[in-house]
């Protein structure tokens, strides 16, 4: 039986400075987007 | 605290990922560099600071963009070459060296970083530097802070690059080494750096529509500018081509079909692409801009620095193809007819002479049972890429041009290629590796120990093995440096090599057979190799060896026992993050043309495409 290495998940942790920022800015700004624009199409779906 | 630092201790095993303490120094560098510039475009925004400014408004008077597009193209070229560069810098080191003993050890890796972390860089002052609403298809995202559509799409393909990192040092870690280009986290990267060059062309076409009048480029950035259309078609092409980087070095380790299906596909979607948007001659300049970029990547990475040599398609005859196609059809008014046309041209015509240019130069030239493998999947691939490119082309195009002028397509059409595509790959990932085929082989001294090399013969039972091979020759890499020797046939089913073969320290010698869905090779000598672990494979003087799964030689790092529906998973996550990135590019892409102008053409109106009702909303 292989054991899932989950111990390894040190090294990914290690990355989080390095690749978390870029992506919670992008996933942050698209997510802003998407309530922008859900809001107005209720918006004009109630006009 | 204690159990953390046993864990890294355990952990410096350099098969399996990355060695922790780079880790930090690479995780920390990158943090200061963010922010630093989230403060800058923070304090732009709020008023604290005009440094941005000045600098973005001295940008546009060279470049002739408006003010918030011309920083970030100008960041985004420069990053885009020095990510290509390390990547093929990465790859030839690996080849000739095998693995890194961690992320910085190789100084490739910072050119790759630096250049993903500039792309980021440029999506990220592409989306904070405008003031009001920068162009008709900018997006707001909240209060009055509208983003340009090509800084979304920039950030969005530089996220995707960069989150293939910590995934590829997590996929090590699961599965072990994939020593291939083509791992999924591996094609993340290339992938997001590839598809940038879209948000970069979105970027100058966007920021020059909405240049105020009268902004002129001048001195040598007059000169690119005036052809920065075809320049960043170019670049679309050389993004598309990394994918044929295996072929490129003479390491692949996929079917040989995939080397004219990568090669049609690359032409098809960037040369139809340039051929729309950068106009008559796009083609044509697009791949001759194609052939100094990737000239330099090569002339610097083999005769300068040393290291195997990067072999390059011409796409010559297939950009003067879809010129050709440009005369029968309009590339304008009828999108997909072109694409279909200049797909049909490139499968065919274009094969033939890249066809003709393997044999040339490129390090794995084309045997002639290759015709008949793989006509058909270049001709679908190659057609479904015309169909992509007309799309990307009518979208890019017509914010400049106006829908008076330009026809942009519906989507469908592109969703229908990228289908043909996939289908194409399906099919030749399916292998079945041939059983009972066995190697008797005969070495002959070449040069003595300690750095043997040696002179191979082979008798392959059953001699049939090999007729009609797509190829059987001989590869030694990862010793530093790397041999690739096609084998001469000196008799009924017996084969010879006529480069020295070194034999030696870690050196990894192998015989390599393909024929049609068969992938198999025999091993001469693996060295051991503690960390995966694996034992040596010794270069006696007369042994007879099985043929094997090739992955199995060539990726011995990867891990065994690994349970099925890890795998499933991982690809699976994977898969769903690639497939949201095209999702956005498509729309993206769609709303950009949707949004276009009618460019205030007097002349005749072709029909309004149903993009044109999406406009109407689209624009609000």
């Amino acid at each position: 039986m292989t054991a899932i290495p989950l111990a390894h998940m040190g090294h990914a942790i290690a990355f989080l400075p390095f690749f978390a920022p870029p992506i919670v800015l992008t996933l942050g700004v698209l997510l802003l987007i998407a309530r922008d624009r859900l809001t107005r199409s209720r918006r004009s779906n109630s006009n | 605290m204690h159990a953390f630092l046993l864990l890294a201790a355990a952990d410096t095993n350099p098969a399996g990922g990355a060695a922790i303490g780079q880790v930090v120094i690479a995780s920390t560098a990158a943090f200061v560099v963010t922010a630093a510039l989230l403060w800058l475009g923070y304090a732009h925004r709020t008023g604290r600071t005009s440094a941005l400014r000045r600098v973005a408004a001295a940008m546009a008077r060279a470049s002739g963009l408006a003010e918030w597009a011309a920083l970030p193209s100008i960041i985004s070229a420069l990053s885009l070459l020095t990510a290509l560069f390390g990547m093929y810098w990465d790859i030839s080191f690996h080849i000739d060296n095998g693995r890194d003993p961690g992320p910085l050890a190789n100084p490739a890796h910072y050119f790759i970083l630096v250049g993903l972390f500039g792309i980021f860089t440029a999506g990220f002052l592409a989306v904070v530097l405008p003031d009001g609403r920068p162009s008709r298809a900018a997006v707001r995202v909240a209060g009055d802070w509208y983003a340009p559509l090509s800084g979304v799409a920039l950030l969005s393909c530089a996220a995707f690059s960069l989150s293939g990192f910590p995934l590829d040092d997590m996929w090590h870690r699961l599965f072990g080494q994939d020593v291939t280009l083509w791992g999924p986290t591996h094609l993340m990267l290339i992938g997001g750096a590839g598809l940038a060059l879209i948000g970069s062309s979105m970027l100058v076409v966007e920021g020059k529509v909405s240049a105020p009048r009268g902004a002129r480029a001048q001195g040598l950035l007059g000169f690119l500018t005036r052809t920065r259309y075809a320049a960043l078609a170019g670049g679309f092409l050389v993004g598309l081509s990394t994918f044929q980087a295996e072929f490129d070095f003479g390491v692949p380790q996929y079917r040989l079909l995939f080397h004219p299906v990568l090669i049609a596909a690359a032409a098809a979607i960037a040369l139809t692409a340039a051929r729309i948007y950068a106009g008559r001659g796009g083609a044509l300049s697009a791949a001759a801009y194609f052939l100094v970029i990737r000239g330099v990547i090569t002339l610097l990475v083999g005769p300068i620095l040393g290291k195997t040599t990067p072999h390059l398609p011409l796409y010559a005859v297939e950009a003067a193809a879809v010129e050709a196609a440009a005369l029968a059809v309009v590339p304008t008014r009828r999108p997909y007819l072109f694409g279909t046309l200049s797909g049909l041209l490139i499968g065919t015509v274009g094969f033939a002479a890249e066809f003709a240019w393997s044999h040339a130069w490129m390090p794995v030239p084309w045997p002639s049972v290759l015709f008949g493998e793989a006509i058909v999947p270049v001709l679908v691939t190659a057609v479904a890429g015309g169909l992509i490119g007309a799309f990307v082309g009518s979208t890019l195009g017509a914010p400049r041009r106006g829908t008076g002028q330009l026809h942009v397509p519906v989507i469908a059409g592109a969703a229908l290629g990228l289908a043909g595509i996939a289908a194409v790959f399906v099919y030749g990932l399916d292998t079945t590796p041939a059983t009972g085929v066995r190697g008797s082989v005969a070495l002959k001294k070449m040069t003595a120990p300690p750095n043997r090399t040696v002179q191979a013969t082979v008798r392959i039972d059953p001699p049939g093995a090999a007729r009609d091979a797509d190829w059987l020759s001989a590869i030694a890499w990862q010793g530093g440096g790397l041999v690739v020797d096609r084998l001469d046939h000196v008799g009924p089913g017996v084969w010879r090599t006529t480069k020295p073969l070194p034999v030696h320290g870690k050196w990894k010698t192998l015989i390599r057979l393909h024929s049609r869905r068969s992938l198999i090779g025999l091993p001469i000598y693996l060295p051991e190799d503690r960390a995966i672990p694996a034992r040596e494979v010794p270069a006696l003087s007369r042994f007879t060896r099985r043929f094997e799964l090739e992955k199995n030689i060539l990726q011995r790092e990867q891990k065994s026992g690994v349970p099925p529906a890890l795998p499933t998973l991982a690809y699976a996550a994977v898969g769903s993050i690639t497939l949201g990135l095209i999702l956005m590019l498509g729309w993206a892409l769609a709303r950009f043309g949707a949004t276009a102008g009618d460019g205030g053409s007097r002349r005749r109106r072709v029909r309004r495409p149903s993009a044109g009702r999406l406009a109407e909303k689209g624009a609000t």
